[in-house]
């Protein structure tokens, strides 16, 4: 939290910036009238939920907006120069000298048939005069630097045979490379799993202040601004709502929005749950595993035991997380349990009937005891029929009138409070929010005995996500459901979960109740997790109360 | 989280909804697409009403009409036995056909085998996609098949296939449709497989839908925009190969006007002669390439890689 | 535009101008190259331009498309992003990422002239592996086709193949 230096220039200033949206958008302007500054060794951030303009702010800076957009008024001055008004050939000039910026997909922003020694080097050749060898040398300095193991290697290695965090590492390095004045970092660990966050977090903070670059880091996410930021402006519907110090805005938000985003990120505190454990057992996996081969043709086949020898129970009226990073097998198991996908070995115990094995015809009539809501609710549901036909489509399978099925559907509608009227509509008249309620209306109708959800509020704004957090919970409590919940994000998993399952390379490394796990993690993975949760020490949802 | 009130029946999340124009007004917007349906309009037109625009019999042999000049004044016979004057607004051929007349009835022949051949090879390659989509033991066979037949160029197949049934109407579009067919079946194989992939089609899946039920009310519905695009380039594909097939004389018999028998037939005098390839050539490129600039319009307004979600 | 324009139409209207109207050129007809190289050259210049004019339309079309599909992509604005000239971005950045697509019409284009070209083979008059299939097949001349046949499709795999090596050149991500 160091204060502003007084006597130097800012790096960064930007002055009542509008950006207009094309005509036929929801709203005039993505960015209206924002004025904020960023100064050296300062670290910015940028918060808003999707939508805000916070991207459309960063690439404005960069003079990288997409055509659509054009910036109306104001100045974006770096080191006091105008970017609006300077020249295209200026701006390339300025782009990685002056400033440089990072991405939030580090799989998809180096360019897959250039190697990334290479892609750096590009930097140094357009910039600088330095001759091949020198530029080599730098090049292995930096990434040293951004602390990437065998540089040499690294250097005439291509991105796919790296992981997303060392990509990241080396975006980084390409940014840095020249020293430049001012970094712009979008949502850089947004894609990243949290204990490769913590890292490229803690890399970014360090290289900065040894450089002394002023950094404009644009985030989603509290936890982040409060492991990183020295100051944070808040933006809503392309407007600055609130700026201040990091530690005075997280404890004393001032404007309702910033409260009400503070309220909405879920504590890290588990809260407390009714005794199940006595309740009635609704699964029980036993030894389930999950085993991919693959290689291709000329090559060693090589097997992946994405679930290995899992054994989890869920008990009625309870809900059980699954936590685990990227690759954990945490969405194996889930979609082995629900049956998409064909078990190895192991047994799956529905009640008292075995379904693991059962072949298509026999597991027909057990299909309705499963179901399982998706991750991304845009393709969810069918683009192609109204929502209505989605909702009434399994009760019908199982022999349901349609006069019935609809009448379900008005009122499961309205148990996940959307109009009931609005079965006739198809989901691209939906938000996002909206569509994870109808994805949920559409499993309750099949009146399952256990709710599979498959990071079903990870792809949600943050408000949003607690509204659907709230609902799940609420419907579980409601019906007496026995829940699977699958997520990355530990927080979500301490507000829903009465039991956690702590995934990693396949194997549950840590299972117990979430009270006892969150209070005293026993496995080393499962501290790791922990202590790399961003934001960990502050209780959001506090400071807005 | 209680912060949150969130009592509303209907909901106002954070996040616009996304409107879209229905899908006529999105296709009107596209330059590609009305130009293209224009011109193509305006020859199907000519075709349909080809009797009603001076011309006469368009296989009517007069030996005295003989090798016109475009804008010549012949006489022709009517039906009824009279001979009257007529303008022979593109001269006529070595057998003194009008060539305005056998053009104008040479659209019919067009139109008809690129409709049916397009229709026919996507009904085709749609069900075989679907299967070998869909049933995994059955598709390493059935791709076979289709690479194989691919290895064979087009126009030889079809070339091989009518000398094999006898030339004819019916004959040249199956021609045309057995090579064209692969290339439907590998498109549709690649939606499928993409396409199951789908959330959605696991929900239905996991609400016991049956697999014919699913490959019905999700995954052919959304193959519907690619297929379209691919059906206007094998309507373009099926005109020129017809033209071509007839050219070389193995298409349509030399009776039937056809672009392709006119300009075989203005080969031999092509020298002092241009205009009996000139005409139906311009025919034939102009409908073609209306085709393909429609498909290519068509394409950038339905492809859902274009249509890219803003959400 | 070039690959909508039929061949015969295209080839018909460069005999009308070059040979018949200019007299540069022979109308139509092949010589041997053994009766002389000039005369060889001079008759192959109308049916290559009239080839090269299908298949310059056709590479063309699908370079356009699939360079514009790979400017979308993320590692574009990362080029941007890094100051380059938009003449390198392009080059550098897009070309090589769009080529797979690019070399499979390449490919498959060479595989068609082998026996795919009987209309211009007809129009210029030349006796060539087209013409002599679809003799064969009027003729019902079966061990010809039989072998014409085999002849194509073992040419079809063996430039199949060559593409499939070829892409490994463009992208390291493909491996067999």
């Amino acid at each position: 939290m160091s204060a502003p230096p007084i006597n130097n220039v800012p790096v960064l200033e930007v002055r009542d910036l509008t950006v207009a949206l094309p005509g036929g958008a929801d709203r005039p302007n993505a960015v209206q009238r924002i004025s904020f500054t960023v100064n050296p060794r300062e670290i910015v951030c940028l918060v808003g939920e999707s939508g805000s303009g916070k991207s459309v702010t960063a690439f404005a800076t960069m003079g990288l907006l997409p055509k659509a957009l054009t910036p109306t008024g104001g100045q974006i001055l770096l080191q006091g120069e105008d970017i609006l008004t300077a020249s295209e050939q200026r701006l390339r000039e300025l782009r990685c000298t002056r400033m440089s910026m990072i991405f939030q997909e580090p799989m998809t922003a180096l360019n897959p048939v250039i190697t990334c020694g290479e892609q750096i080097d590009e930097v140094l050749e357009t910039h600088t005069k330095f001759d091949p060898a020198e530029r080599r040398r730098r090049i292995i300095a930096m990434l040293e630097q951004v602390r990437l193991p065998e540089p040499a290697r690294i250097y005439d290695s291509y991105p796919h045979q790296l992981s997303g965090g060392q990509r990241q590492r080396i975006m980084i390095a390409m940014a840095l490379v020249l020293d430049p004045a001012l970094l712009i970092a979008d949502e850089p660990t947004t894609a990243l799993d949290v204990t490769t966050q913590a890292q490229i977090l803690q890399l970014i903070k360090e290289l900065q202040e040894r450089q002394g670059t002023g950094v404009l880091f644009i985030t989603h996410d509290f936890g982040v601004v409060a492991e990183i930021a020295d100051r944070v402006a808040v933006l809503r519907y392309g407007e600055l709502v609130e700026m201040g110090q990091t530690r005075q805005l997280l404890t004393r938000p001032q404007h309702p929005y910033t409260k009400m985003l503070m309220a909405a990120v879920p504590s890290i505190h588990p809260r407390h749950r009714e005794d199940r454990s006595k309740s009635e057992l609704v699964l029980r996996a036993e030894g389930l595993t999950k085993v991919y081969s693959g290689g291709g043709f000329f090559q060693k086949s090589r097997a992946v035991r994405a679930a290995d020898e899992v054994t989890i129970e869920v008990r009625r009226g309870e809900t059980l997380g699954i936590v685990g990073e990227s690759g954990s097998g945490k969405s194996t198991v889930a979609r082995c349990i629900a049956r998409l996908i064909d078990p190895t070995g192991g047994s799956i115990y529905l009640g008292g009937d075995e379904i693991g094995r059962l072949s298509p015809r026999r597991l027909r009539k057990h299909r309705r005891r499963i179901q399982i809501i998706f991750q991304d609710p845009y393709r969810s549901l069918n683009p192609r029929r109204t929502v209505g036909a989605s909702i009434v489509e399994g009760p019908m399978n199982y022999g349901l009138s349609r006069a019935e099925s609809l009448e379900r559907a008005r009122k499961l509608m309205e148990l996940v409070r959307l109009d009931p009227n609005a079965l006739d509509r198809f989901p691209h008249q939906f938000s996002g929010g909206q569509r994870q309620r109808i994805c949920i209306a559409r499993a309750l109708a099949m009146e399952p005995e256990l709710l599979i959800a498959d990071e079903a509020v990870s792809a949600l704004d943050v408000s949003v996500q607690a509204q659907v957090l709230d609902l799940l919970d609420d419907i579980r409590l409601r019906l007496n459901l026995a829940m699977l919940f699958i997520t990355h994000d530990l927080r979500v998993a301490a507000q829903i979960c009465d039991r956690v399952a702590v995934m990693q390379n396949g194997k549950v490394v840590e299972y117990g109740l979430a009270a006892d796990m969150f209070a005293d993690p026993q496995h080393d993975y499962t501290k790791a997790l922990f202590a790399a949760a961003p934001g960990r020490d502050w209780q959001f949802g506090e400071a807005a109360a | 989280m209680s912060a949150l009130s969130d009592d509303s029946v209907v909901i106002a999340d954070a996040a616009p909804v996304v409107r879209r124009l229905p899908l006529w007004r999105q296709l009107s917007h596209n330059t590609s697409v009305v130009a293209g349906a224009a011109v193509l309009a305006l020859i199907l037109l000519l075709g349909l009403l080809a009797p009603l625009l001076d011309t006469m019999d368009p296989s009517q042999i007069n030996p005295s009409n003989r090798n016109k000049i475009p804008g010549a004044e012949v006489t022709m016979r009517l039906d009824d036995g009279s001979v009257v004057g007529h303008t022979a607004w593109m001269g006529t051929d070595s057998l003194g056909r009008d060539v305005h007349s056998r053009v104008l009835y040479g659209v019919r022949v067009s139109v008809i085998v690129g409709v049916s051949v397009s229709v026919i090879s996507i009904a085709i390659g749609l069900l075989i996609g679907l299967v070998s989509g869909y049933i995994r033991w059955l598709d390493g066979i059935v791709m076979r098949v289709m690479d194989g037949l691919m290895a064979i160029p087009a126009i030889l197949l079809a070339i091989a296939l009518v000398s094999l049934w006898g030339s004819g109407l019916v004959t040249v579009i199956l021609a045309i449709v057995v090579p064209e067919v692969p290339r439907v079946v590998r498109l549709v194989r690649a939606l499928v497989l993409s396409i199951r992939e789908e959330p959605y089609v696991e929900a239905a899946i996991a609400a016991g839908t049956r697999l014919p039920r699913i490959l019905v009310f999700h995954i052919l519905p959304n193959t519907v925009a690619p297929l379209i695009v691919q059906a206007t380039y094998i309507c373009a594909s099926a005109i020129l190969i017809e033209a071509i097939l007839s050219f070389l004389g193995v298409g349509i018999p030399t009776t039937t006007p056809t672009w392709g028998n006119i300009m075989a037939e203005g080969r031999q005098f092509f020298r002092i002669y241009p205009h009996n390839i000139l005409f139906p050539g311009i025919f034939l490129a102009l409908t073609v390439l209306a085709v393909n600039i429609m498909g290519d319009g068509l394409r950038d307004t339905l492809d859902p890689k274009m249509a890219k979600r803003t959400g | 535009m070039g690959f909508s324009v039929p061949v015969f139409v295209i080839g018909y209207l460069l005999i009308y101008i070059f040979a018949v109207k200019l007299g540069w050129l022979p109308v139509q007809g092949y010589t041997r190259i053994a009766e002389g190289f000039l005369p060889f050259i001079e008759r192959l210049i109308l049916p290559a331009i009239t080839l090269s004019v299908i298949y310059i339309a056709l590479i063309a079309r699908i370079t356009r498309a699939s360079v514009l599909e790979v400017l979308g992509e993320d590692y574009i604005r990362t080029a941007r992003a890094k100051g380059l000239e938009e003449r390198k971005v392009l080059i550098r950045h897009a070309l090589r990422n769009a080529a797979v697509p690019i070399v499979t019409v390449i490919g498959i284009g060479i595989a068609l002239l082998i026996g795919g070209v009987v209309v211009t083979e007809s129009v210029f008059a030349i006796p060539g592996l087209g013409r002599l299939t679809v003799d064969a097949v009027l003729g019902r001349d079966y061990p010809t086709i039989q072998a014409v046949i085999l002849m194509f499709s073992f040419v079809y795999v063996m430039i199949n193949l060559v593409i499939d090596i070829a892409y490994t050149l463009f992208d390291p991500r493909i491996r067999y």
